[in-house]
């Protein structure tokens, strides 16, 4: 007997809640929006149609979901995040976000703002320990991350 | 507090404990730093699978929920879903 709509959906939603997690990094946020999706997605699924359609209407409606969720939280109209925000709202996306995408960012920055970004996100440094790292201040390191960060940004994402 | 670096980093150290993205308006002016941080923890968590737990209570939700017609992706596009 071929699987049900639902059964296949709910399988894709594994994919689903990893696209989202990676854009949110957090498992609540990532909960919510992943059950959006599906409340909003799976009662429209047609038994039958192959898994392809049903992942491809899934992560339209995940892209749509993760729009509205940072334009309500930051007041912004969904236009005005698209311009700034293509982070968040990608093109159709990898089975998976691989660390190496990130490596790859992290790659393209001044020595100092890699090294902070390092620190802070990828070992787990308090704020003090990253400053004792780097001979700095807690200040000092607090600018720095928001610059890296800004830079991060900026890095143009390929898939 | 309310200078841009400190509020940013009252973000980043939420997401390092594994807390919700608590935002408002006024954070706008940072959100492409503040979308990067959220990709950064992530990245540092891995590729994640949903809870048991949670994949349960979402198996019981759609159950229950009602049936609706098929759409195509285009026109769901459209409607904003």
């Amino acid at each position: 007997m071929a699987p049900r709509a639902t059964d296949i959906a709910l399988n894709e939603l594994e994919l689903v809640y990893a696209f989202i997690y990676a854009r949110v990094g957090n498992r609540a946020d990532a909960e919510d929006l992943t059950q959006l999706v599906a409340m909003k997605a799976i009662p429209r699924l047609r038994e039958g149609a192959p898994a392809s359609a049903i992942r491809g209407y899934l992560f339209a409606t995940a892209r749509s979901v993760l729009g509205g969720f940072w334009s309500t939280r930051l007041g912004l109209s969904e236009a005005e995040l698209h311009e700034d925000l293509a982070m968040a709202v990608p093109e159709p996306p990898p089975s998976e976000e691989r660390a190496d995408t990130v490596q790859r960012i992290l790659a393209e920055l001044s020595d100092n703002y890699r090294r902070v970004l390092e620190l802070r996100f990828l070992h787990g440094y308090s704020l003090k320990e990253v400053a004792k790292e780097m001979n700095s201040t807690v200040g000092a390191v607090k600018v720095m991350q928001l610059r890296a960060l800004r830079a991060a940004a900026k890095v143009k994402q390929t898939p | 507090m309310n200078r841009p670096e400190n509020r940013v980093d009252q973000i980043v150290s939420d997401l390092l404990r594994g807390r919700r993205l608590r935002l408002r308006g006024g954070d706008a002016e940072e959100k492409a730093a503040i979308a990067a941080a959220a990709r950064l923890v992530a990245a540092r968590h891995g590729t994640q699978r949903m809870n048991p737990a949670f994949r349960k209570r979402l198996e019981g939700a759609l159950e229950t929920a009602p049936k609706g017609t098929w759409v195509t992706r285009r026109a769901a596009l459209v409607a904003g879903l």
